[in-house]
Order: structure tokens, then C-alpha cells, then sequence
């Protein structure tokens, strides 16, 4: 914590090395998170791209107090992502599915018996999301895309931990009624 | 007291997360072991699902480089005032002094004019350029988040205007200045939320952002009976509710 608080004042006085740091070590969970969130390969790497644009934009802005730096990065790919949908519903283009999702997973895995699989979760997980609400889709994308831990997702949603923690218990049931009907059925 | 099974859930998941199994988890929690078995795994395949996905190397590459360039243009800008021969004048006099310069090059009355012009005006630059001024002449957080409350409920009254117009290109540019000024305000909020000396100060502020957001949602409300396409403004409005919310979330609601 003292090592990242460290590098982002370092970052903010416009030490070139200390922003590329902070963005190799976050580049990676925000890409998936925002991949989750649109569903599409071509649109998440515009967006990540402008999310960390925009952090090197306003990192002069911001204070450590409060606020862990994942989150603020996090808020930036959370607002990117709502007016990325609030565009699309505007331009009423549908949202591209399974294709895009497909694609990208054979192209981050090698491992023909792993790619079946991968692909059938990868894809489930994409259309499940579909079916929750929006604070139960950030949640999961936050959480387990992003890699953030509660306290963080809770800083970029502006809600409490325990209210955090209902979304995602509800997320989780939800999703598994949704992925995992026959073992709904058997167990109950 | 029983826990809470979303808290147990939590917990499990943390464990899970650094290296402990599942069989461990249920161990721990066997009453709640069957309901907590089937959601562990689906958190888990979750997990490895979204893990599994790597950015495209030709899109990192793509991604570094950019940022690379603007890391370097922005170190080339900030150099000149290192390097310049006047780079020992305090920031308040450079802000000073650009105030002086807006003004002997636009002219007083012309600063005066720009202040009311609407984003379709010649003389909105100068109206954006002035109130840069005015921000960076405020010092402290607090003072420059009032001053970002007062710059959001010109971005609204902006809004408004170049909603009745149709210009939707100009009014999602007013609408992104205008989560800028609401984005300052909450990250000034956030900063000083655990400083008793400013309590007061940060009190005050919630009190008049509370006022002004109710009138600017008011404003907005009123003004998509007034216009032929009322879709912009109800986004508008939602986003603006989104912020609302954001910025008197649970660390402003508690200051009394």
C-alpha cells in the first residue's frame, strides 16, 4: 500500500516511469473488467485506452484519503462503461454477443482440451451477466474480473461494505440459477 | 448472534482467494455448508473464466505506446517551467498573471460578455478559459469544490439551453464538463472526510450542494416538458441523479 501510495505521488509530479508502473499493474484487471462489461473485444480496448488516458489526465486530482487508488481507476472504467451503454442505447445498436467472445478466448488460450471449456464459461458467464440487475452485474465484474476486494468495490460503487457484500451474495445465487440449472433442481 | 451468510460467503471467498479450498470453507460453516458450496464454485468458475482472458499483445503494445506519447508530451510541456528563467515565480502569480493577460487580450468587456454565452457562442472559449482561472486561483479543496458547484450549475443552465436546440453533439460535451465539476466535487469530498478541521467547512458544502442539485434536477426536469426530443434530457437527468447519489453518498450523509 506504501509502495503503490508512493508511486502515485510520483505519478502525479509526472514521473513518466511511475504512471507506466500504475498502468502495467492495473491494465490487465481493468481490460477485463470493462470486457465484461460491453461484451466486446474491439469496444473494450478503446475504452481501457481511454480509461487510462483520462487517469493520466486528472491523476493531478487526485488524493490518496479515502479512496485506494484501484477504485478511482475503477470509477473512471465504471463511467466509461455507462456512457458507452447510454451511446449505444441512443444509437439502438444491439449489443454484439457471443462472437466477439468467442474470438478473443481463442486467442488467449493455446490448450485445445482447456478451450472448450473456457470457451463454454467464458461465454455462459458473459449471457448470465446479461440476466442480473446492474449493481449485480458490477459487482461480479468488479469482484471477479477486476480483482477488487469488497472495500475497493464499495468506493466505486458509493456504497457501504455490508450493502456490497447482499449484492454479491444475491449476484452469486442468481448466477448459479442461471448457469448451473440442473444442480438447482437436484439440490434445491 | 448468527452471521450473516453474505458475511460468511465474503469471508469464504477471501479465503478461497488466498489459496485455501473450498473443502476448508465448508469445513468452517457446516450448517451453511450446502447453501454455501454451490455459490463458492460459481465464484470460482467465475473467477477463472474472466482470468482466462489475456488484452491482445498487438492491443498492449498499441496501449503502452500511446500512453508512452502522452506521458512524454506532458513531460515536455511541464519542462519549459523548470527550465525557464522566471521558473522561481510562485503558482499564484502565474495564475494571476493569466488572469491579467485574458483580460488585455479579450478585453474586459469581452470577459464580461463571455460570461453569459452559451456553447454556440464565438465567446465560449473565453468563458471556459476564465473560469480555469477562477479555479486555480481558489486554494484548498474545499474552496475549489465550491466553485465546482457554482461551474456545475452553469454546465446545467448550459444543458438545458442546447437541449431545447437539438445540438446533442455540444450538449454531451457540456454534459462531460459537467461530470468533471461533479467528479472534483466528490473527490474533494472524499479527501477531506476524515479531517475534523475542515468539518465544518465540508458541512457547509454538502448543505449548499444539496440545495443547488435539487434546483439543477428541478431545472432539468422542468425542461423536458419544453423540448420536442425529451430522451436527451431524461439520460441527462438519470446521470445526474447517478452523481446526486455519488457525491451524498454515505461519507456526506453522515456530516451533521
Amino acid at each position: 500500500m506504501q509502495r503503490e501510495e508512493d508511486l502515485v505521488r510520483r505519478a502525479q509530479r509526472r514521473e513518466p516511469e511511475a504512471f507506466s508502473q500504475l498502468y502495467e499493474e492495473h491494465f490487465d484487471r481493468i481490460y477485463r473488467y470493462v470486457l465484461l462489461r460491453v461484451r466486446n473485444q474491439a469496444d473494450a480496448e478503446d475504452i481501457t485506452q481511454q480509461v487510462f488516458l483520462k487517469a493520466l489526465e486528472s491523476i493531478g486530482s487526485y488524493r490518496w484519503r479515502g479512496m485506494p487508488f484501484a477504485s478511482w481507476l475503477f470509477r473512471i472504467a465504471h463511467n466509461a462503461v455507462v456512457d458507452y451503454w447510454k451511446k449505444k442505447s441512443r444509437e439502438k445498436v444491439a449489443a454484439v454477443a457471443p462472437e466477439a467472445i468467442d474470438q478473443m478466448v481463442e486467442e488467449s488460450s493455446n490448450d485445445p482440451a482447456a478451450l472448450a471449456e473456457l470457451t463454454f464459461d467464458v461465454k455462459q458467464l458473459a449471457g448470465a451477466c446479461e440476466q442480473l440487475t446492474d449493481g449485480q452485474r458490477e459487482i461480479i465484474s468488479l469482484r471477479f474480473a477486476g480483482g477488487l476486494s469488497v472495500a475497493e468495490s464499495a468506493k466505486v460503487m458509493g456504497k457501504s461494505e455490508g450493502a456490497v457484500k447482499v449484492l454479491q451474495h444475491a449476484a452469486l445465487v442468481k448466477l448459479r440459477r442461471i448457469l448451473c440449472p440442473a444442480d438447482e433442481e437436484s439440490h434445491g | 448472534m448468527a452471521d450473516r451468510i453474505e458475511n460468511i460467503l465474503d469471508e469464504c471467498l477471501e479465503r478461497l482467494r488466498q489459496g485455501d479450498s473450498v473443502e476448508h470453507c465448508l469445513a468452517r460453516y457446516p450448517e451453511q455448508a450446502a447453501e454455501l458450496e454451490p455459490l463458492l464454485r460459481v465464484a470460482m468458475a467465475s473467477q477463472k473464466a474472466s482470468l482466462a482472458v489475456e488484452p491482445r499483445p498487438e492491443f498492449k503494445v498499441r496501449a503502452r505506446n500511446e500512453i508512452r506519447s502522452q506521458l512524454h508530451d506532458k513531460g515536455r510541456k511541464t519542462e519549459p517551467k523548470k527550465t525557464s528563467p522566471v521558473g522561481w515565480i510562485p503558482r499564484w502569480a502565474v495564475v494571476v498573471a493569466s488572469v491579467v493577460l485574458i483580460f488585455l487580450l479579450a478585453g474586459t468587456s469581452t470577459v464580461a460578455a463571455s460570461s453569459s454565452s452559451m456553447p454556440d457562442d464565438t465567446l465560449y472559449p473565453v468563458k471556459l478559459a476564465a473560469e480555469r482561472v477562477r479555479l486555480g486561483l481558489s486554494r484548498g479543496d474545499i474552496k475549489k469544490a465550491r466553485v465546482n458547484v457554482h461551474l456545475a450549475d452553469i454546465r446545467v443552465k448550459e444543458i438545458v439551453y442546447l437541449a431545447k436546440k437539438g445540438d446533442s453533439r455540444r450538449l454531451e460535451r457540456a454534459l462531460s464538463r459537467l461530470e468533471g465539476h461533479m467528479e472534483a466535487i466528490d473527490q474533494a469530498i472524499e479527501a477531506n472526510a476524515d479531517r475534523p478541521k475542515v468539518r465544518e467547512a465540508l458541512t457547509a458544502l454538502k448543505a449548499l450542494l444539496e440545495e443547488r442539485m435539487a434546483e439543477n434536477e428541478a431545472a432539468i426536469q422542468g425542461a423536458t416538458n419544453n423540448t420536442d426530443d425529451p430522451g436527451i434530457l431524461q439520460d441527462v437527468l438519470e446521470r445526474y441523479r447517478q452523481r446526486r447519489q455519488s457525491a451524498l453518498g454515505s461519507r456526506v450523509r453522515g456530516l451533521r
